[in-house]
């Protein structure tokens, strides 16, 4: 965090270098969040590009509450939020998660098999945003329930249930799927 | 059934392996960090077009420590007031340790002769620790008065990251720490003079146009100098340079009539991050102290709390009564430059505690003596004033003591010893 504020503090001197830093540093993991957000790469891209810009434009008036990585987060979810808003979208079609789930991935890097990955990510898109957004929030981007309820200006409780409720529907939904999934690297953990 | 732990970890394993094909490609990285420094200096653009002399509202609960934090940040806010237009950079090696050192020690004095008011700034990223001496207490004819304050030390610790101050007074037993919020305009008025230097510089790096002039060499405390001078809208900065290492040595900035020379510079010395805690050091008394500046004060202030914003000649005549009637019993000050201010405050606030006077009068008698020094502030851009106070006694109906003409405006306004106010002819204006 502390590492953060140095980079910021350098920014707002007029390093473009402390700035490009920040961008390597958090862009691949923003644009997954934003794309497991919207099911949308390009929609994940101009969110990542609205963000840092905004970042560039206000860093003189950004005041750190909690770490830079969950103010990012939570800047992307909101941005998601608006862009959806905007297509109003409550969920993504299927067949467009599908597709979209497999536009610009690179397969061979997966863990998990397409087909697992498909069934979750087809679980997901079923679930309300705001339910998504705080279980991506939270395992995702590692952000606390305190932090996300304070992002979203929504009580801890709210949070606490949309997070409890989405990972119920998930379990309904995944029932019995998971058992059968030999993913390695799942029975590692 | 799977429960609730084997989602989580099912989730968190199909976000690593999601975060593994999100990559961003080099066009988009391109793209993005283009878009997004394309911005940051639109902004810059934008802010620097739109800045203007900064208003202050400043709400306080308090006695001495309030009236000496309050003048620290109306005269942060004096000197940092304008900007600089821009300029070439063929020294780019001399601005180098300004822009990127972390640490810098540093001295600045802020006005001219040998009683100017010495500041004293640690800068440790983006907290300073800041101490001052030097206080000019020749005028306080009270020797008990003259030896209390200069028995009382004042350090400020800033924390621009967090936009907090905290203000350490000690006097004699007495130990005071209080906590002020400084965000808002209020933080930019609290930056280091450093941090001043700094704004210049960035402006004037980028900009082909800046005047820039190269002064040459001359010997500094024994050093080899090569000196550069910016000019800027009412202001001008010089800053000479070790002729061997291209360190800066000194610093002069002349900002409409105050000038502050920045010296004794260390830059990345080693530095303990204790010296710039904004914990509360053991002995001291947290008092709840606060104060609001424009962008973040509440609305419904209560009414004695006064309002620094719309400063006009009748807050200037308020200034200069409460200068000679309560702090130099009687006589205008010799100068009114915001140095001279900034040391009065001290004296100031001293003299009304002493008089018993309810607290509620002391803050209205200080913020009508601050407001004042904002409306000659304010004629820095565009306008003109003169003092000639020095000598005269309050109630020499005579004598003038202060002139000024508003911006844009033909006429001169003089305010004489008595404090009546007319309008004058420029040639019947002090010499």
């Amino acid at each position: 965090m502390l590492e953060d504020k140095m980079l910021l503090w350098k920014f707002r001197h007029g390093s473009n270098d402390a700035f490009r830093h920040i961008y390597d540093k958090y862009k691949n993991d923003l644009l997954g969040l934003a794309i497991a957000l919207s099911h949308d790469r390009t929609a994940a891209e101009d969110a990542l590009q609205d963000v840092f810009v905004s970042l560039a434009q206000r860093a003189d008036k950004l005041r750190l509450k909690t770490s830079l990585k969950s103010y990012l987060s939570t800047c992307i979810a909101n941005r998601i939020r608006d862009i959806k808003r905007k297509k109003s979208l409550q969920t993504v079609e299927l067949d467009e998660a599908g597709q979209i789930s497999s536009d610009g991935d690179q397969p061979d890097t997966l863990v998990m098999s397409a087909e697992q990955s498909a069934q979750i990510e087809h679980a997901m898109a079923q679930l309300p945003y705001d339910q998504r957004e705080v279980i991506f929030l939270h395992l995702h981007s590692g952000m606390k329930f305190r932090e996300i309820a304070e992002s979203q200006n929504v009580l801890l409780n709210t949070v606490l249930s949309r997070y409890r409720y989405g990972l119920e529907q998930l379990r309904s939904q995944l029932n019995g799927k998971v058992e059968s999934w030999k993913t390695q690297r799942i029975s590692k953990d | 059934m799977e429960n609730s732990e084997n989602i989580e970890r099912l989730i968190k394993a199909f976000c690593t392996d999601k975060n593994n094909s999100a990559r961003t490609t080099e066009q988009l990285d391109e793209k993005i960090l283009n878009a997004a420094l394309s911005a940051r200096e639109e902004y810059k653009r934008t802010q620097s077009a739109q800045r203007q002399p900064k208003i202050w509202r400043i709400a306080m609960h308090s006695k001495l420590t309030k009236l000496a934090a309050a003048a620290v940040i109306a005269l942060a806010a004096i000197i940092g007031i304008s900007q600089f237009a821009g300029g070439t950079i063929t020294f780019a090696d001399v601005i180098k340790p300004i822009l990127n050192a972390r640490t810098v020690v540093l001295d600045y004095v802020i006005g001219e002769g040998p009683d100017a008011l010495e500041m004293h700034d640690i800068v440790i990223g983006s907290r300073i620790r800041r101490t001052m001496s030097n206080m000019d207490m020749t005028k306080i004819l009270d020797p008990m008065v003259r030896r209390t304050l200069s028995n009382m030390d004042m350090t400020m610790i800033l924390d621009l990251e967090d936009a907090r101050m905290l203000t350490l007074v000690s006097l004699g037993v007495t130990k005071i720490a209080s906590y002020n919020d400084i965000q808002g305009t209020g933080l930019e008025g609290t930056r280091s003079v450093l941090d001043f230097v700094r704004n210049v510089v960035s402006k004037v790096k980028d900009n082909p146009d800046a005047d820039i002039q190269d002064l040459g060499e001359k010997e500094i405390n024994g050093q080899k100098a090569v000196g550069f001078y910016v000019k800027g809208f009412n202001n001008g900065l010089t800053i000479w340079a070790n002729k061997k290492t291209s360190l800066p040595i000194r610093i002069e900035i002349t900002e409409g009539k105050t000038s502050t020379v920045i010296k004794n510079i260390k830059f990345d010395v080693p530095l303990e991050e204790s010296l710039v805690s904004m914990e509360v050091p053991a002995g001291y008394t947290l008092k709840d102290i606060v104060i609001h500046i424009e962008d973040t004060a509440p609305d419904n202030l209560p009414e004695e709390q006064l309002d620094l914003s719309n400063a006009t000649e009748e807050d200037l005549v308020e200034s200069l009564r409460i200068w000679a009637e309560i702090i130099l019993d009687g006589a205008f000050p010799d100068a009114i430059a915001p140095d001279h201010f900034m040391k009065q405050v001290y004296v100031l606030g001293y003299k009304l505690g002493s008089l018993g006077l309810p607290a509620s009068e002391m803050e209205q008698l200080a913020f009508k003596f601050s407001k004042g020094m904002i409306f000659l502030q304010e004629l820095e851009f565009g306008g003109k004033w003169g003092y000639a106070g020095k000598g005269v006694k309050l109630g020499d109906a005579e004598k003038v003591i202060l002139w000024y003409q508003l911006p844009g405006s033909s006429a001169y306004r003089a305010i004489y010893g008595d404090l009546r106010v007319a309008e004058v002819a420029e040639e019947d204006l002090p010499k």
